[in-house]
């Protein structure tokens, strides 16, 4: 176990590495740049452009700009951004929290109500729930999310007035209460794709679970239906189900790009949307090594995971 | 002391402290444009930041301090910043006891957040022009218009083959249904120009003469100056073809709206114009600077404005393609053009400016190195319970009364 951990650690290295050259030099060879921007504003002349240029480092040959991003994030300095001149660590940390907080609670929601729509879609196979849950998940996963966001706002903000259109907490009381007023609507908006694929998966892996021959033998030796659902059959489910929360652990400190623009709320995946409109390489970087990160500890993770709850699962390194 | 702009500050001789709270500034050679440069300046705190080593990571840039009405309270990062009242402002203590600025990334949104009384003023971009009609009808806001100093134009890159005669600018110009445009996209809200000045400003030269939308005249121009139809139903000259792209901000419904219908305008006068938009990074980068674009859709003011100094934008030693300092993407090149501007900046009484910029947009309008259409006005929203807001052409920020602004 120790060496697969520390196999799978290496590899990680090396493939960080590569995900940083790649995504260095995707970002340095698309057209345009962070210094477009001050074109927009008349009282910038193009000798100012110049000078910013300078200032950045962007005249410099873009390998020369990576060695030195590169040496600056192995010792903590992640540079500063090109708007707003702050740090760009500072900038990142001062995000993740809302993140975290729309993310973690939409996905344990998620988590949940999908896993439970799973199960009884699994035994029920073939009923009416089947199919209605079936048909909602189909909806969920093809309707596009900045509509349904709009969607959501219109009709629960605007017309019934139940909840606020957006941000992350009232300018006049940011208690505790106010705050979870304000995560229901993104929440929701969010909960509802990650439902459909819990739901889905969940059904899926049931199903073939159920049909297995010791389910039969547990039946038969008069187990009570639920202890086998619970006991044996999800349990064994439990796999591609963990398989699946590592794939969606990235979403947890990347955020939703969407649902975060359209809900004002102000975490990572707005802080990309607008760090990408204004081509702030140090910010974009740090957001993709972070996510680089994620993916690759969330991967790891569900592979042990996976075999401490399946004992027919080895891990080799 | 941070300015608006350097402009006019390398031309300082001397500045003499006269006493306590004047400071006399002495200028090598007069320039107008010189007291607009001061605007938007903010007093740099000697006591904070004299012994800061790198300025670049000073606390005071999260937790300013200026001079201003309201004082910095508080910042959430990507969502909004809080001010509370600085009782010693000078110019009287402000009626507010909080004032919150808020970022809000999606115009729906904001707009229901307006609606629903969570935004109390809807300002910067202003209320889309589609929703005009709609905010002017809900209850408890009243809406005002803003008149921008922004200036929309299609710029024309005269460094083309198909644009080097200034005849097919302004065919071009004919050909384009400017009344369309404004009622059709923008829902009648900006006022039409022909200038790179808005018409309300004091140095709008108001003799100038639209020549008016007629697709038969600008039809007649381009047979006079050669540009005959090919079989391709497109008119060609010496095997240039009159076609080009036009290119803006990917994403701007209302541009792409009204690049449809020049197209349109342009297809019936046998041009042919294809849309090609991008990112804000891709085409105000080394595309528009550089002037590799044929033409762009774009909206500006004068680099001073309210000062009505256009140099940086059409004096032949402003082209960056031709290593020159300055804005004219245009590639505009004219002697008496560059005197005006000389001389408009150096002379310092306001009737006498008004005749220099006067013939400035006389022969621009003639040459047409950029198709000015309309300069933009913000729709601002307003509830009912905010008081003391006003809008002022002089300054590009309507936050500059807050001290007056009321809530009940």
């Amino acid at each position: 176990m120790r060496r697969f951990i520390l196999h799978r650690l290496l590899q990680a290295a090396i493939l960080l590495i590569g995900v940083s050259i790649i995504g260095f030099a995707l970002m340095h060879l698309a057209p345009g740049g962070p210094l477009a921007v001050y074109t927009l504003n008349p009282t910038v002349t193009s000798q100012d452009i110049e000078r910013v240029k300078v200032l950045f480092g962007l005249d410099q040959p873009v390998y020369v700009q990576y060695l030195k991003w590169a040496r600056g994030l192995l010792t903590g300095h992640w540079g500063f951004s090109f708007f707003g001149g702050q740090e760009v660590r500072v900038i990142v940390l001062e995000r993740l929290p809302a993140t975290f907080l729309l993310m973690g609670s939409s996905m344990m929601l998620a988590l949940v109500v999908g896993v439970s729509i799973g199960v009884l879609a699994a035994v029920r196979r073939g009923s009416g729930f089947d199919y209605a849950t079936a048909i909602m998940a189909m909806i969920a996963l093809s309707l596009p999310t900045f509509w349904f966001g709009l969607l959501a706002i219109f009709t629960f903000a605007q017309t019934l007035g139940w909840f606020p259109a957006g941000g992350i907490a009232s300018a006049t009381d940011a208690g505790l209460l106010d705050r979870l007023w304000h995560l229901v609507l993104p929440m929701s908006v969010l909960a509802f794709v990650l439902v459909a694929q819990w739901s889905r998966y969940t059904r899926s892996a049931m199903i073939e679970i159920l049909s297995q021959d010791y389910i039969r033998t547990a039946r038969a030796k008069g187990l009570a239906s639920g202890t086998v659902l619970l006991n044996h059959a999800l349990r064994a489910a439990l796999a591609p189900l963990i398989t699946l929360a590592g794939l969606q652990l990235p979403l947890l400190v990347g955020g939703a790009l969407v649902t975060e623009t359209v809900f004002s709320w102000p975490g990572m995946g707005l802080l990309f949307i607008n760090a990408l409109n204004t081509r702030d390489y140090p910010i974009l970087m740090a957001i993709l090594m972070v996510g680089a990160v994620v993916v690759v500890l969330g991967n790891l993770l569900a592979d042990i995971l996976v075999a401490l709850v399946d004992p027919r699962v080895k891990l080799h390194g | 002391m941070t300015v608006r702009s350097r402009n006019g500050h390398e031309n300082v001789e001397t500045y003499t402290a006269v006493d306590d709270r004047t400071i006399k500034i002495k200028l090598k050679e007069a320039f107008a444009p010189y007291m607009v440069s001061w605007q938007k300046t903010s007093i740099i705190p000697k006591h904070i930041l004299a012994d800061v080593a790198d300025i670049n990571t000073a606390p005071f840039n999260t937790s300013p301090i200026g001079t201003g009405p309201f004082k910095f309270a508080n910042r959430v990062a990507g969502s909004e910043i809080e001010f509370e009242p600085n009782a010693k402002y000078h110019g009287g203590a402000p009626k507010l006891s909080k004032l919150i600025q808020k970022f809000v990334p999606d115009q729906q949104t904001l707009y229901a957040q307006f609606q629903t009384g969570e935004v109390d003023i809807y300002d910067t971009q202003g209320i889309p022009p589609l929703l005009y009609e709609k905010a002017k009808k809900l209850a408890g806001s009243k809406t005002m218009l803003s008149p921008s100093p922004f200036v929309e134009f299609i710029y024309f890159n005269c460094g083309k083959p198909q644009f080097q005669d200034k005849r097919v600018r302004k065919a071009i110009y004919m050909a384009i249904d400017k009344k369309a445009w404004i009622d059709s996209v923008y829902y009648g809200v900006p006022i039409p120009t022909l200038s790179f000045l808005p018409s309300n400003h004091w140095a709008y030269n108001k003799a100038l003469v639209d020549p008016g939308f007629n697709p038969a005249k600008a039809a007649a121009l381009l047979e006079e100056a050669g540009w005959k139809a090919a079989s391709d139903g497109v008119r060609a000259k010496d095997g240039v073809r009159l076609a080009f792209t036009m290119s803006t901000t990917a994403g701007n419904k209302s541009r792409e709206l009204a690049q449809q219908v020049v197209q349109q305008n342009l297809k019936k006068v046998n041009i042919e114009m294809t849309i090609k938009n991008m990112p804000a990074s891709v085409v105000w980068g080394d595309y528009c600077v550089k002037s590799e674009y044929d033409t762009l859709m774009v909206g500006w003011d004068a680099l001073l404005y309210p000062d009505p100094d256009y140099g940086d934008r059409i004096k032949s030693n402003a082209i960056p393609a031709k290593g020159g300092n300055g804005s004219n993407y245009v590639q505009y090149e004219n002697k008496e053009i560059d005197e005006l501007c000389a001389k408009g900046v150096n002379v310092v009484d306001q009737a006498e400016r008004k005749k220099i910029y006067d013939r400035i947009q006389e022969i621009l309008l003639d040459d047409m190195p950029f198709a000015p259409i309309f300069a933009y006005q913000v729709i601002i929203g307003i509830k009912d319970r905010i008081g003391g807001y006003a809008v002022n052409p002089y300054t590009p920020i309507n936050s500059w009364n807050t001290a007056d602004w009321t809530a009940s």
